[in-house]
């Protein structure tokens, strides 16, 4: 079952990482960096959003296979295969 | 990283009462210092304990700065708490981090505030002495409200938090813990009945008939730690069920040191309260365990305060 919008999709994902400080670190990083409304952003605008996440998210931790986990599940979602980047997580235990 | 970088770390937090709170925090701590550490040694206490007045000042000294030092600590710690309430007060989790934060601030003043009560007490109490019963009960009182209003707003706060959470079976973890409680309970309540309630030891301590010894010290006292512990238990949950492993992460600091201050301060509040029975103890292994417990406040308010600054980092990247 394919998630919600784009929006909804990257914050699901993120939750597993920020918890309930996933969408304030969302929203911070698409209306500073892509100057949009969260809830508007679209599939041409993932890689450069994947990118400041990822970039931000290095901030937060030393812990390079977090960082990259959380970037591969992010592209799963740009390539359109969303249950997948929601799934993977399980299948990397 | 981002452009709201700035406003992030401004928090909002009212600098005016900042700077209010931190200037009385000093002001009471340096009084307290220079009356503690200026006049001469008690000579009662000297012979009590068959010291010199340099052999006092050897044992004392260390442990009124290290008790400074644990109150720079809760300062230090109850501040990044507060700066990141600020910055996510208009979330869900915001507020109930206001509370936690509003908790530790008011702890923080307090521990300052009745140690120079009880030490300007004492000094008046040499010169007159029909004033020791009333400056000894108003002197407990305080300590009580003071700690009782803190663990409240920490405990109203933590119980905010982990309704936040998924629900999850806490029955167990809340049994054994209520259970630790009870037993806890009985024994404190066991220490404060055997102890002489009508001689003049216990006198000493209180002034108050037994009836309202127990009616409004030991039952409230029982009853805000019952709160302070809840709140550490609250928050522990709320870090087990929560999602996100970087979130959980710095909670878990935040959590240890919640409970590391709140059990080492129910520990020193216990052992003031039934110390008539721990006045038989020498001089060295009561300032050993006041400096266990005060070493430990400050240790749990550095955890506090690791714990808000990596939480405040994920608002601010």
């Amino acid at each position: 079952m394919p998630a919600g919008s784009l929006k909804d999709q990257i914050l699901e994902i993120s939750q597993d990482y920020l918890g309930p400080a996933a969408e304030r670190f969302i929203d911070r990083q698409i209306s500073t960096h892509l100057k949009k409304s969260p809830d508007k952003i679209t599939r041409s605008d993932l890689k450069v959003l994947i990118d400041w996440l990822k970039l931000s998210f290095t901030l937060l931790t030393d812990d390079g296979r977090i960082v990259s986990e959380y970037a591969k599940r992010l592209q799963l979602v740009a390539q359109g295969k969303s249950q997948e980047a929601l799934d993977k997580k399980w299948n990397d235990g | 990283m981002s452009s709201q970088n700035h406003r992030a770390k401004s928090g909002g937090w009212d600098s005016y009462f900042k700077w209010v709170y931190v200037a009385a925090f000093i002001a009471l701590s340096a009084t307290y210092l220079g009356l503690t550490l200026i006049p001469a040694p008690d000579k009662a206490v000297l012979t009590q304990h068959h010291i010199t007045a340099s052999d006092y000042r050897w044992l004392v000294y260390p442990a009124v700065i290290l008790l400074a030092v644990s109150w720079i600590f809760g300062l230090v710690g109850s501040f990044r708490m507060k700066a990141y309430s600020n910055i996510i007060r208009k979330s869900s989790d915001g507020s109930a981090f206001n509370y936690i934060s509003a908790g530790f601030l008011l702890y923080t003043f307090v521990q300052p505030l009745s140690s120079l009560t009880a030490n300007v007490f004492g000094h008046i109490e040499k010169h007159v002495t029909g004033a020791v019963p009333t400056l000894t009960i108003i002197n407990n009182y305080i300590a009580i409200v003071g700690m009782g209003i803190a663990f409240v707003l920490i405990s109203v706060g933590a119980e905010r938090l982990s309704r936040l959470a998924k629900a999850g079976n806490e029955s167990l973890m809340e049994h054994l813990w209520v259970g630790a409680f009870i037993i806890f309970s009985s024994i404190y309540s066991y220490f404060i009945v055997i102890q002489p309630l009508h001689t003049p030891l216990a006198r000493r301590v209180y002034f108050l008939p037994p009836w309202l010894l127990i009616s409004t010290i030991a039952i409230p006292y029982l009853y805000i730690w019952y709160r302070g512990l809840n709140a550490a238990f609250r928050i522990f949950w709320y870090r087990r069920n929560i999602q996100g492993r970087l979130y959980r992460s710095a909670l878990s600091y935040l959590a240890g040191g919640t409970t590391v201050v709140i059990a080492s301060s129910i520990a020193t509040r216990t052992i003031t309260t039934i110390s008539a029975g721990l006045n038989r103890l020498s001089l060295t292994p009561l300032l050993f365990i006041v400096y266990g417990l005060i070493l430990l406040i400050a240790i749990g308010f550095v955890l506090i305060a690791i714990g808000a600054n990596k939480l405040r980092r994920i608002e601010e990247v």
